[in-house]
Order: structure tokens, then sequence, then C-alpha cells
């Protein structure tokens, strides 16, 4: 029985490999991110029903373009954290916030990120009834 | 004189190879796949926990709705084609959207029987 003799095998050429790798990469730098996302959430006083109960104090906020309006007082950012402190104690405080117009999503999201450090918050949006 | 050095030919490209697979691995690890998300100016915020998936409905300054890059006609229609009615509604608005203007839509969604209405913010890191 003859044997065929295997010819010796030829190296795989390398030119097809980085093709095949520069697709790769074309690919993942063309559809990668790097934005983190992070998220707020919204309750609206809508939600509010299961609460009402309780003797919690509701105040009020509508958030302007500079500063806010805590209860109809004007405030800058800086008090808003200090001035419900005075307000209301040991979470039983419920706050209503709404917005002027004028003011952008950018401005509303930065008041709701000063009062989400103070953790004891009750938060409600008032939406605009159409 | 010295006789020629017999050495394997080794291949030149390796060592490009070699940094292109460094390249290519930090891009799949650091990288997360983009998602289209319109032409949105994400709203920036900071100190909040951070690294939420996105699978958002993206709002546009002048209010208009998309997801996964195509037209949403309403919130209702958005609401409608969700799996699970329960499921957490993600916004990704403009930062120079009206504020009341996004108001109105979280009040529209909830309408339509959306229960957990979230805002999307782009985390800065520091």
């Amino acid at each position: 029985m003859a044997l065929k003799r295997r010819e010796p095998r030829r190296r795989a050429s390398i030119t097809s490999l980085i093709d095949v790798i520069f697709l790769l990469l074309l690919f993942f730098m063309l559809s990668s991110t790097f934005s983190r996302f992070s998220q707020v959430e919204l309750v609206s006083t809508a939600q509010a029903e299961g609460g009402a109960g309780e003797a919690s104090t509701v105040q009020s906020l509508t958030v302007q373009a500079d500063g806010v309006l805590i209860n109809g007082l004007e405030q800058p950012d800086t008090s808003i954290i200090a001035t419900l402190d005075g307000l209301g104690s040991d979470g039983d405080l419920s706050l209503t916030v709404t917005a002027a117009d004028g003011v952008t999503t950018q401005r509303f999201v930065d008041v709701l990120t000063i009062l989400a450090s103070k953790s004891d918050l009750d938060i409600r949006l008032l939406e605009p009834t159409t | 004189m010295r006789p020629l050095r017999k050495r394997a030919k080794t291949e030149p490209a390796i060592s490009l190879i070699n940094i292109v697979f460094l390249i290519l691995i930090f891009f799949m690890v650091a990288g997360t796949l983009s998602q289209p998300a319109g032409d949105v100016q994400f709203v920036q915020t900071t100190g909040l926990e951070c690294c939420s998936e996105v699978d958002a409905l993206a709002v546009t300054v002048d209010g208009q709705l998309q997801y996964k890059g195509e037209n949403v006609s309403s919130p209702a229609v958005f609401v409608d084609q969700l799996d699970d009615p329960e499921a957490v509604v993600q916004l990704l608005p403009d930062r120079d959207l009206p504020a009341t203007d996004l108001l109105r839509l979280v009040g529209e969604l909830r309408k339509a029987g959306a229960s957990r209405v979230v805002v999307m913010t782009e985390a800065q890191v520091r």
C-alpha cells in the first residue's frame, strides 16, 4: 500500500490574521462609549395617596433659573439644605417640587441632586395637569 | 569574515500585532457598546450612584421622543409597547429641555400606566 506522503504544512499567512484583528479593533473603537450613567427617580404627587394619613408637613419648592422658591421665599442654592433643616426635622418633611418656566432640565436635575443629599426627605414632583 | 547568522526568520509584523491586540483588549474591556441615543446632550451630574444600564427613552430639546434611534409618537405608544408594564421607564432628556416639558411628559407617562419613572444622567467622573 502506497502511503501518500504528506506535504509539509505551510504556515498560515499572518497578513489575514492582522486584517481580522484590525477589523475587530475598528469595530470596538467605533462602537464603544465611555459614558457612565446615573439615575434620578421622579416620584410624583399622584403617587402619594398611600401616605396621605401621615402627619407630615408638606412644603413647596419651585426651581427657578437662579435659586429656588421655598414656600414662596427666594433662596440661593447654597442655603436650600439649611432652610429645609429649619422647616422640619426627622424625616417627617414632605416636599412638593415643581419648576418655573425657563428652567432647563440640567438646572432641575442639579437641584434634585442637592435635595437628594438630604436623605430623610420625601420628594414629590408636581406635574402640570394638561 | 563571520558567517551570516542563521536565525529562524520571524515575521516582522508580530510586534505590530501585539500592540494592536493590546489596543483591542483595552477597548473591549473599558468600553461598553453604545446605544443610539438620538441627538441628546446628556444632563451632567456628580456624586450620584454610578453606572446604571441604559435602555432609555430619549427626549430631544424640542420634546421629540426617540427610542433606540427611532422616533416615538407619544408617551402612551411607548408605554404600550413595553413588555412589562411595571418596568422602570428610563428617560434620557436633553440638558436644555425645559423642565416643565419634562414634568408634563412624566405626567403623561404615568397617565399611560408607567409606575416608576427615572431620569438618566451622565455621571461625571472626578
